[in-house]
């Protein structure tokens, strides 16, 4: 028993795109530069951080000022069915339980 | 004349503003004239116009008037036309405090180093002194017979003299320090054509500068550079004219500089060992007239000695630039010299052509390709004249070392493993050895340093992996290198030895976490990826063997030996067999597992690839913990909610579309005992009436039912598990009874309520005709809604849930009609 279970922990988590692994089909929340964030189902992925994410909704953080020079943030959300998102914007990717 | 007259000459000779400005169009032409000197002293830096004139013009004109006569000499008439008087003579009264004002201006060099040495402190020398100081220093110069002015400094002053103005014709003079008679002398020449005026004033100019510049080289104009001193002189002594020599190189169209290429460049070598025969010799024709070449350059010469070498437009021969020079030729040496010139015109465009890129490459790079083609000679000759191996050697000498660094087969046998390095090296050194009869000694040296950079590269190589890491003294942390081979690891996390302390060590880790999110998604990730394996496994299943083939039989065991691990390998990772803990909050691992829609798919999957046991067993599991089951746990009716959350619901589907199936196929082949024991399991381990609140716990119920019914109905029940089953029966019935209201969907009008009727009918079907009637009175309020709800449906709706309905009544034998 106490082997098996070595043999069955050991290869799962050896690098850190394991770590991604084990949200695959799960919810995700994925940080990219531009202040935008994700939240979606993830499908797939691979080394490079190139996402295929389902069930997206997408936040775009939008600094604007108004007259008085006053900054306000809006927000822009968006959702999508299925997205691909290309690694090179990922900043951190975080299971969303 | 008074200082009226002064006052309306100076508007005059500012007039053009800017750098039309003749030297003596400026207020303070001593500024000029240091400015001009300047560029051959090392403080022309700090020599500006600006610095220089300290604004005295401008104050003469308002306040100092009164004091004009004793300035200029009592009211003397013009500027120019003046005698110049004493009063004037700003040399002859600096001199006399010359010796004063040469200390004073050492001791303020001496005090601001940086500062500009011309204008001297004003508090110690008077002002008038202080405008002189650069007049006397340029005239100094000036006086001494050797001194040659600078050709680039006076060009901008030349220019000027293409405007027909008489003052600037006074300039050369001025600067010579010339008597007044020859000043006079110079006006009255004035007049008459410049040709005839100026020839004896600038021939001697020129000459003298030329023959200096011979005798110093570096001193050479611009034009001249490219031509030896020696050649020079020997032409010079020839007698050809020096103007014609100064003349040759302009006529090269302007990106043709030869002293802005580098000497060494191969190209321009070329051109210049092509150049001299034509360029430099002049043309027989020219050399039997040498008196009249040099008058007739010389007319023009002001302008184009100083303006020629620096490279101005000469499309064609100075010569022509003056219609009436070819007129004094005769015709024949008028043709030759045309034909000459288109000759020398189309040689110097092709010599353009070809030094379009000078200049483009380091001498670095001219090496770099030197070695490179040199390399290629010493290959191209070892090729003709030498064995394969050489010569496949030094044919594609990165492929062969690329394939040795492979570990290709070895072209040669006596090679030493591993040692490609040296090998390489030995082989070739050998073999430029042995054919030292080749005429290639730069070659060889050349090959030397190629051996010498790659036993270089090779030791570096081999010296690196030594040292994977370097620690600088004082310095937090650790510097690891990297190669394509063994990458630099991002995180080094020292990974237990399988040794006794790091089982010991994990063990604790793993049955605390078991149930922890992130365990769960490790033993689903692992679970998926023996999946994957069992699944490629079964691709690559080899054919049934034949009984005498050995071979065939041997990789079959193999094959079902490999299955057979991995099978056993995905079932520890489902964790199947893990202790059922009673009394815990943390679910069991496998039913964690079913929590997560991933694990929920792989049951399919998973269904296929293990055994009858093993499916019974997960039945089994399931069984035990529905509670706990999260389909089950979470789907509780919450008062005040129709229905579970979406996510629920979501998974809900989930299971009963991934699961259920699964389960139901096993169910509907278990025998009978099994079943029963699955029921038993159901009332001991689990609140059945919680269960049967939910979808998936009816659904379970409903499964086990239908099954014991449908192995009722075939008549494979024996007598003894009959008597159990009933038992268990009505155990689940009288449990039940007092809740089947409650099983439903809370509101009659929410989604879909076919499962329930799905059970009821199992329960009817099965229930004895006692049990049947307590059935009915239960639900019976729950079926008359229904009907009288379907009225209020679209007929198609309405049929359905009547349907649904009917389900459960046709099972007791009753019919939604007989409600009518």
């Amino acid at each position: 028993m106490a082997d098996s279970e070595d043999t069955g922990a050991a290869p799962s988590v050896s690098e850190p795109l394991d770590l991604v692994r084990l949200s695959l089909n799960e919810m995700v929340f994925v940080k990219l530069r531009g202040d935008r964030e994700l939240k979606g189902r993830l499908h797939a992925y691979d080394s490079h951080c190139n996402l295929v994410l389902g069930e997206v909704e997408e936040s775009i953080f939008v600094v604007e000022e108004d007259e008085n020079e006053e900054e306000t943030i809006r927000t822009i959300k968006k959702q999508e069915e299925m997205l691909f998102v290309r690694g090179d914007s990922v900043v951190l990717i975080s299971p969303q339980a | 004349m008074s200082f009226f007259g002064f006052d309306t000459t100076l508007p005059r000779d500012r007039a053009p503003p800017g750098d039309q400005r003749g030297i003596f169009d400026t207020p303070d032409p001593f500024a000029e004239v240091a400015r001009a000197r300047g560029q051959g002293y090392d403080n022309d830096d700090a020599i500006d116009f600006e610095d220089t004139y300290d604004g005295l013009g401008d104050q003469l004109d308002e306040t100092q008037d009164a004091f004009n006569d004793d300035t200029f000499g009592g009211g003397g008439g013009n500027f120019e036309a003046a005698p110049v008087g004493k009063d004037f003579d700003f040399f002859g009264q600096t001199a006399q405090v010359a010796d004063a004002i040469g200390e004073e201006q050492i001791r303020y060099s001496l005090q601001k180093p940086k500062g500009p040495v011309v204008g001297p402190p004003s508090e110690t020398v008077p002002p008038t002194f202080a405008e002189q100081q650069p007049k006397r220093t340029g005239y100094e110069k000036y006086s001494d017979p050797g001194y040659i002015p600078d050709l680039q400094a006076k060009s901008s002053i030349w220019t000027m003299q293409k405007q027909p103005e008489p003052v600037p014709q006074l300039i050369p003079q001025a600067r010579k320090m010339m008597s007044l008679e020859e000043v006079e002398a110079q006006l009255r020449h004035h007049g008459v054509p410049p040709s005839l005026g100026q020839h004896p004033v600038s021939l001697p100019q020129s000459m003298p500068e030329l023959s200096q510049s011979l005798q110093r080289p570096p001193g050479l104009p611009e034009g001249m550079a490219q031509l030896p001193p020696e050649f020079l002189q020997a032409q010079f002594a020839k007698g050809v004219p020096p103007a014609q020599l100064m003349h040759q190189p302009p006529m090269a169209p302007e990106p043709f500089h030869f002293p802005a290429h580098a000497p060494n460049a191969p190209l321009h070598m070329l051109q210049n060992a092509n150049l001299p025969p034509q360029h430099m010799v002049p043309p027989p024709q020219r050399q039997p007239m040498p008196p009249q070449a040099p008058r007739q350059h010389q007319q023009p010469a002001q302008p184009a000695v100083s303006q020629g070498p620096r490279g101005a437009n000469n499309n064609s021969l100075p010569l022509i630039t003056n219609p009436h020079q070819l007129m004094n030729l005769t015709e024949d040496q008028r043709i030759a010299y045309l034909m000459e010139d288109a000759k020398r015109a189309k040689r110097n465009h092709k010599i353009f052509l070809l030094s379009k890129g000078n200049g483009l490459m380091t001498p670095q790079d001219k090496n770099f390709i030197t070695r490179i083609q040199l390399q290629q000679l010493v290959a191209a000759a070892g090729n003709t004249g030498n064995g394969d191996l050489e010569a496949i050697l030094s044919e594609d000498f990165y492929y062969q070392v690329y394939s040795q660094i492979r570990g290709a087969p070895r072209q040669h046998p006596h090679q030493p493993l591993g040692h490609f390095a040296q090998t390489y090296l030995l082989q070739t050194g050998n073999r430029l050895g042995g054919h030292g009869r080749r005429q290639v000694q730069s070659a060889d040296n050349h090959m030397q340093r190629m051996q010498q950079q790659v036993q270089r590269a090779v030791e570096a190589a081999k010296a690196k992996p030594k040292n994977k890491q370097l620690i600088i003294e004082g310095s937090l942390g650790k510097i690891s290198f990297s190669n394509a081979k063994t990458p630099k690891p991002m995180l080094s996390i020292k990974r237990p030895e399988s040794s006794e302390g790091g089982k010991t060590a994990k063990k604790p880790h793993t049955e605390l976490s078991l149930s922890d999110r992130k365990s769960i998604l490790t033993n689903i990730e692992s679970a998926y990826g023996t999946l994957m394996e069992m699944e490629d496994m079964e691709r690559t299943m080899p054919p049934p063997p034949e009984e005498d083939d050995a071979e065939a039989i041997q990789h079959h065991m193999e094959w079902r030996q490999g299955v057979r691990s991995l099978n056993q390998k995905l079932w520890q990772q489902l964790k199947v067999m893990e202790p059922i803990v009673s009394n815990t909050n943390t679910p069991h691992p496998f039913i964690a597992f079913l929590s997560y829609p991933k694990g929920k798919k792989a049951i399919p999957r998973i269904f296929r690839h293990i055994d009858q046991e093993q499916r019974v067993t997960i039945l089994t599991m399931i069984v035990v913990n529905l509670d706990t089951l999260d389909v089950v746990r979470l789907a509780q009716p919450v008062p005040g909610e129709t229905q579970p959350s979406l996510a629920v619901r979501e998974a809900i589907d989930l299971f009963s579309q991934a699961v259920m199936p699964s389960l139901l196929g096993y169910v509907n082949e278990a025998p009978f005992s099994i079943i029963i024991g699955l029921l038993g399991l159901v009332i001991a381990q689990t609140q059945v009436q919680t269960v049967a609140k939910t979808r998936i716990g009816l659904g379970i119920l409903t499964m086990l039912l239908s099954r014991a019914e449908i192995v009722k109905e075939a008549g494979q029940a024996s007598e003894r598990d009959w008597q159990q089953w009933v038992e268990k029966f009505n155990e689940v019935f009288d449990t039940l009874e007092p809740t089947f209201g409650d099983i439903f969907p809370s509101a009659i009008n929410t989604g879909d309520d076919m499962y329930v009727w799905q059970f009821l009918a199992a329960v009817g079907i099965g229930a004895s005709p006692e049990q049947q009637q307590r059935l009915v009175i239960a639900v019976k309020d729950r079926v008359m809604e229904t009907v009288t709800y379907s009225k209020t449906l679209p007929a198609e709706m309405a049929s359905q849930r009547l349907g649904n309905v009917n389900l459960f009544m046709r099972a007791i034998g009753l019919d939604v009609e007989l409600l009518g």
